[in-house]
């Protein structure tokens, strides 16, 4: 239905359009390209059809916020439908007299697609609009005293509202244009809601020209959009795709990459400026569509620390919006990340509880950058919090960060006759104890009442004993990673002579690492939970739990390390569950959970300057589900909730699972 | 009788030093068992007085170094007065005191006469007319027996073991007031300034640390003034234990600290910190008060000598870390304590 | 400036410590630098920050002091020697102090000796103090503070002794040794200790020094290993707070660490 002279126009504007981003397009790969590292496109082939069907639902994005997810996917739905509706209208354009998809039922069906999700669209655009503008919620910024780029509080305003105009707009302009065509030839059965519109205008004279003005709005519109793209935060729609198809295969969230010390001609270690980052770090930034989740999961934010995950990506975000070309052209950037990304204070308030990772519907990991910065800090600088060199000292000559030496390690076992490896060289599974029971008062009961479960059940089990030595977790997560890679080799070295069969630990963190970071080392083993370990033995009826107890009401707090970085909620549950209690759930659960504020070496220093503590948060949780009892699974939790029910003068009881269990199995007297 | 056994005195301002006193009894065991005199060396300026209150103390001679030259304590002066002391009349054993002082001299003087340095005596025996001493070694862990078959046999004590002498007016000396010739030595150092301790003891440095914990605000009998609320009442009394608890330090000269729980209610300052993230000490004594003795306050304190806690839960953590410990109130027994050692320290 | 600080390798204040023919040994605890040393290391450091110039570390030991050593260059010590020799098992401390004065002198031009206050294991705390009346050079013992310093002239220091502080100056060049009020010691940074491994250590023998081996004065007749009492608790109790605290004052006095 175009005209010769507008045929040709669209086409030039076509090539001009095709230029235009081409260089945007250039620019960005080329941003991208400065990163560490390189994209492994063979990841991508492999997992093309499943991330084709997440984009179906978007269910990465209902983690969080049910209602707005919703109104989202119709508009993304919308969207991605218009993908078909612009071929199909410029077509029609060109060819005159051309029906896309035909006068038909396919044809029907595609125009009734369109009428409605463009309904759907335009509604749920508004709702999002006035919840954006009007509304103003708190969570879709971040607070005064966070580091964001000047020109981002407005400028994530302004790219709403611009993309939120043009929207409505390009889909509008559409619709009027469908209503304007539907008014000159007629009702369509198949267009409803345009039908409805076409009334307003039966018998107008300027319907025609009308057409035309709805075709170069609709269409124009979007030639100039693709060229805003690559400033806007929604070339997520091709980001959060290329995220999901790249981002390199992981046991789990928190399986950091390994340095190798052993590779003399490494220079750099960590992050300091933005292009140490990997490329798929960097590809974040794109991805990122500014909504604030993380910062609303994450315990230190929450807590009114420095730290906004979200912050990080947006001012990498912009970063490369105003800096890019000369980054893109080779410059380094001026300021290091510590300047304009993320302030130091926030780099060590990370708990490293990955909920910032986990809830990220564009699978962004902010946490991944701040583990990153700490190397840096911690290996080229030599700057860290000066509490951290106890617990560094402690791993370093005694294997231990409370400094406790070897020969005390397993005090906590006096009368158990607990069998070390030496007694029992080829057990059916090795426990792997840790470091807390060797000190810690509340963590020796735990260790103790898990023996006793594993003597009632009969396990043929055996500890390494004084052998043990640190996994070295706390200082992989406070950046001292060279202390990480000793502690490793050494471990690997024990284990793999020792070949358990598997490896059962009470503690979630030396679970994680055994289990996903020490393979990069040459330790492959299979690790378990205590919980889990009592799960199977419930099973096998060799231990017998007592139905006549007198119900508790317990709440249990999902360890961080167990739940979000290895999936594991569901065995703690069901053997509290046999100890007959009557489980009352916090809110935030299982992968949901709020971290109990000793990740990310917090345990070892004084926290950063914020409103509250981060257990005093979770405690407060724990006290409103209106539980007399805690349960617990991870000896960190253990100690951060006792002393958060200290502080509250509390008189709610604390236990491990393995302490619940053993009380319930010894009351059947 | 000869004057095979000789002891340096150290004194400062007039008095002697309590080390000083210990060293005397030893030179008299020893004096005793060699069949000799003991002899002290006293050197300063104006020590008249102090050279006859060493000679109460018990000790048949005194050598007397008094010039003006040696009013402040210099090592190297004072070394050269030693040895050539000893080169002349050739002394069999030189016991020397626990302090700075007492060792640097002791070392120093050992290499003018070309003999070895024994320290920390905590026994002396003799065998074949030789000195032979117990000393213990790896932080205790060890307890060597050695000797040195050279006269003069230089040792130095370790503190607290043998016991102070005790003065008797009765008793009378020689006094020898002996040549002083400074040389250029003395000009090698100058003291400039005296700086007195006093004004609290830091946490470091302290022997002695009492500390304080949550417990410390738990005293129901007391009523805070009217006007505070919950919390501000809370500080109050907890300031109120804070302050029983710093009479108990400056009786044994010791300094205070406190949990992270204390510090964080707001109970005391940071500097008192003790623990993994506060600081890590290692005291002679730490009495633990109303404090239940977490991991990482225990990282903090592992390294002292002897770990007393004051707790009325029989549970808590830090009693199954302390060599005695009292299940009580500490607001009772803490003034109790103090009241107990002023009167066993002063006798 | 030039200044040399001496350092210790010692096995680590937490080591189970036991007698096998006559000789101390300690199984496979870790050996550490010497905390005293450490501090007199960071002390040095913080001298040469004042005023221009370079740290050498010296340790008289065997081939596993290169740790130590390692561990000080990693702080940022500019140079490491190793002084070792096979006459040089089981010294008493004057030999030692011969042997470190000779190295002071190999050195030459050196402004100022830096030691720990004394070593975790033999805990003599002589050496430097030896090492000065060698050299005739003033002793600065116990030093917690520099408080000036002119090269080639004068030091002014703050001295802790028993009964306060003291404020001394001397004449360069001087022997000191530092306690624990002197400075928290810095943290070796990772690309320090990466520099450090890669050091190449020069030892030097008797032979170098251009002394003969030298006997030692002090001999160990004998030595035994106390048991170490166990940590049972025990709880003082009474019929009155008076009582109580009386029991447990003669407690604490019999244990001597007043």
């Amino acid at each position: 239905m175009l005209s010769t002279a507008e045929k040709i126009i669209f086409f030039l504007a076509s090539l001009a359009t095709i230029y235009a981003t081409w260089k945007a397009i250039d620019r960005l790969v080329r941003i991208i390209g400065r990163g560490t590292g390189q994209l492994d496109w063979g990841l991508a082939r492999k997992r093309l059809w499943s991330v084709l069907g997440k984009m179906v639902i978007l269910k990465p994005t209902f983690n969080f916020r049910v209602g707005v997810s919703l109104a989202h996917l119709l508009i993304a739905w919308g969207f991605m439908y218009y993908m078909l509706v612009n071929l199909g209208d410029v077509l029609q354009g060109y060819i005159p007299g051309f029906r896309f998809l035909g006068d038909g039922l396919i044809g029907g069906i595609y125009r009734l697609g369109a009428d409605i999700l463009t309904v759907t669209l335009l509604v749920s655009l508004i709702i999002l609009l006035f919840r954006r503008f009007i509304l103003k919620p708190s969570d879709l910024t971040t607070r005064k005293t966070t580091l964001l780029h000047p020109k981002a509080r407005s400028g994530i305003l302004r790219d709403s509202a611009i993309v939120g105009v043009f929207v409505i707009l390009h889909v509008g302009s559409r619709f009027l244009g469908e209503s304007f065509t539907i008014a000159r030839e007629g009702k369509d059965v198949w267009q409803p809601f345009a039908t409805a519109l076409s009334t307003l205008w039966v018998g107008w004279s300027g319907l025609e020209f009308a057409q035309h003005v709805a075709f170069w709005m609709a269409l124009g519109l979007i030639m100039l959009f693709i060229v805003y793209f690559p400033y806007s935060k929604h070339i997520h729609i091709f980001f959060s795709a290329l995220n999901f198809l790249l981002k390199p295969e992981r046991r789990s969230i928190g399986e950091l990459t390994k340095i190798d010390f052993d590779d003399e001609s490494l220079e750099q270690f960590g992050a300091s400026q933005i292009d140490q980052l990997s490329k798929i770090q960097l590809m974040d930034a794109y991805a990122c569509i500014m909504c604030f989740r993380c910062q609303d999961v994450c315990p230190a934010y929450n807590t009114g620390k420095l730290l906004s995950p979200a912050a990080l990506e947006i001012n990498k975000r912009y970063f490369f919006n105003e800096e890019g070309t000369k980054f893109a052209n080779g410059e380094s950037s001026h300021q290091s990340l510590i300047e304009f990304a993320i302030p130091l204070e926030a780099v060590w308030a990370c708990t490293s509880c990955g909920a910032c990772v986990d809830i990220c519907p564009v699978n962004n990991e902010p946490m991944r950058d701040i583990l990153d910065i700490r190397r840096s800090l911690v290996l080229m600088d030599n700057q860290f919090p000066t509490q951290f060199q106890t617990a560094f000292r402690g791993m370093e000559r005694t294997k231990n960060p409370w400094g406790v030496p070897p020969s005390e390690r397993m005090n906590w076992a006096k009368g158990l006759d607990v069998p070390t490896i030496e007694k029992n060289p080829h057990p059916d599974i090795l426990w792997w104890v840790g470091c807390a029971p060797a000190t810690d008062v509340q963590a020796q009961k735990t260790a103790r009442a898990f023996a006793k479960i594993l003597k009632m059940a009969g396990v043929n089990y055996a500890v390494l004993g004084q052998a043990e030595q640190c996994t070295g977790d706390s200082a992989r997560r406070a950046g001292k990673e060279d202390l990480f890679f000793e502690l490793a080799l050494g471990n690997v070295e024990i284990l793999n002579e020792v070949k358990p069969k598997r490896i059962v630990t009470t503690c979630p963190h030396c679970l994680h690492t055994l289990k996903n970071e020490y393979p990069a080392y040459g330790g492959n083993y299979e690790v378990i939970h205590h919980s889990q370990l009592i799960n199977e033995l419930q099973a096998q009826g060799k231990l017998k739990a007592n139905p006549a107890a007198a119900k508790e009401k317990i709440t249990y707090h999902d360890p961080c390390y167990l739940t979000r970085h290895n999936d594991i909620a569901h065995e703690p549950r069901s053997v509290l569950e046999s100890a007959n209690v009557e489980i009352v759930e916090m809110d935030r659960k299982k992968e949901k959970t709020f971290c109990c504020g000793a990740g990310g070496g917090q345990a070892w220093k004084e926290e950063e300057h914020g409103d509250e503590r981060v257990s005093a948060n979770r405690f407060r949780e724990v006290q409103a589900s209106g539980a007399d009892s805690l349960a617990v699974g991870c000896p960190f939790c253990m100690m951060m909730m006792v002393d958060a029910a200290k502080d509250a003068n509390s008189p709610i009881k604390i236990r491990d699972i393995a302490e619940i269990v053993l009380e319930n199995i010894e009351s059947q007297a | 009788m000869s004057n095979k056994v000789w002891v340096y005195i150290d004194h400062f301002k007039g008095e002697l030093l309590p080390a000083s006193l210990e060293t005397i009894t030893a030179g008299q065991k020893l004096a005793e068992k060699l069949n000799s005199k003991l002899t002290a060396l006293v050197f300063g300026h104006g020590i008249e007085n102090l050279a006859k209150q060493v000679i109460q103390h018990g000790v048949d001679e005194l050598l007397a170094g008094d010039s003006d030259g040696l009013g402040a304590y210099q090592p190297e002066p004072y070394t050269s007065l030693i040895s050539g002391l000893a080169k002349d009349m050739q002394p069999e054993v030189i016991l020397f005191p626990a302090t700075s002082s007492g060792r640097e001299l002791a070392a120093m003087t050992a290499i003018d006469l070309e003999s070895g340095v024994i320290t920390d005596a905590v026994g002396l025996e003799i065998e074949d007319g030789w000195v032979t001493v117990m000393r213990p070694a790896y932080g205790g862990k060890v307890l060597a027996k050695v000797q040195c078959k050279i006269k003069p046999q230089i040792i130095v004590l370790r503190s607290h073991i043998f016991a102070p002498s005790q003065p008797d007016s009765s008793r009378s000396g020689a006094i020898t007031n002996i040549k002083v010739d400074l040389g250029d030595e003395s000009q090698l150092s100058k003291l400039l300034e005296y700086i007195p301790s006093g004004g609290g003891v830091s946490l470091s440095d302290a022997n002695v640390i009492v500390s304080g914990g949550r417990g410390v605000s738990n005293n129901a009998n007391l009523v805070a003034p009217a006007g505070l609320d919950d919390k501000d009442a809370e500080i109050w009394r907890a300031q109120q234990g804070f302050n029983l608890l710093t009479e108990l330090a400056n009786t044994l000269n010791g300094a205070v600290g406190a949990s992270r729980a204390a510090v964080d209610a707001g109970f005391i300052s940071y500097e008192h910190q003790v623990g993994q993230t506060g600081k890590i000490v290692s005291p002679n004594l730490y009495i633990a008060c109303g404090l239940s003795g977490s991991i990482q306050h225990l990282a903090g304190v592992r390294t002292s000598k002897l770990i007393i806690a004051i707790n009325n839960d029989p549970d808590s953590p830090i009693l199954t870390f302390s060599k005695y410990g009292v299940v009580g109130d500490l607001f009772e027994i803490v003034p109790a304590l103090t009241e107990a050692f002023r009167k066993h320290l002063a006798m | 400036m030039k200044i040399i600080v001496f350092v210790k390798q010692v096995p680590d204040s937490t080591a189970i410590v036991s007698i096998e023919n006559g000789q101390v040994s300690w199984g496979d605890a870790p050996l550490i630098i010497n905390p005293w040393d450490e501090i007199a290391v960071e002390a040095a450091l913080l001298q040469r920050e004042e005023v221009e110039g370079e740290v050498i570390v010296v340790s008289m030991g065997p081939e596993s002091a290169k740790e130590a050593l390692k561990h000080a260059l990693a702080m940022g010590c500019n140079q490491a020697i190793l002084i070792g020799d096979e006459s040089l098992k089981n010294t008493d401390s004057q030999v030692v102090a011969q042997v470190l004065a000779a190295v002071v002198k190999k050195v030459g031009e050196v402004d100022l000796a830096v030691f720990g206050k004394q070593s975790i294991d033999g805990e003599a705390g002589v050496v430097a103090a030896q090492v000065a009346r060698l050299l005739k050079w003033p002793m600065l013992s116990m030093v917690s503070a520099v408080k000036k310093i002119e090269p080639g002239k004068t030091i002014q220091v703050e001295r802790v002794v028993e009964v306060g502080r003291q404020v001394v100056e001397a004449r360069l060049p001087v022997v000191m040794n530092v306690g624990k009020e002197f400075a928290e010691p810095r943290y070796p940074s990772f690309m320090g200790i990466r520099k450090a491994s890669k050091a190449e250590i020069p030892i030097w023998t008797l032979a170098d020094l251009g002394i003969a081996p030298i006997l030692s004065k002090v001999k160990w007749l004998d030595l035994t290993a106390p048991p170490q009492p166990e940590v049972n608790t025990e709880i003082i109790s009474g019929s009155s707070p008076e009582e109580i605290a009386n029991k447990l004052v003669e407690k604490i006095l019999a244990e001597k660490i007043l």
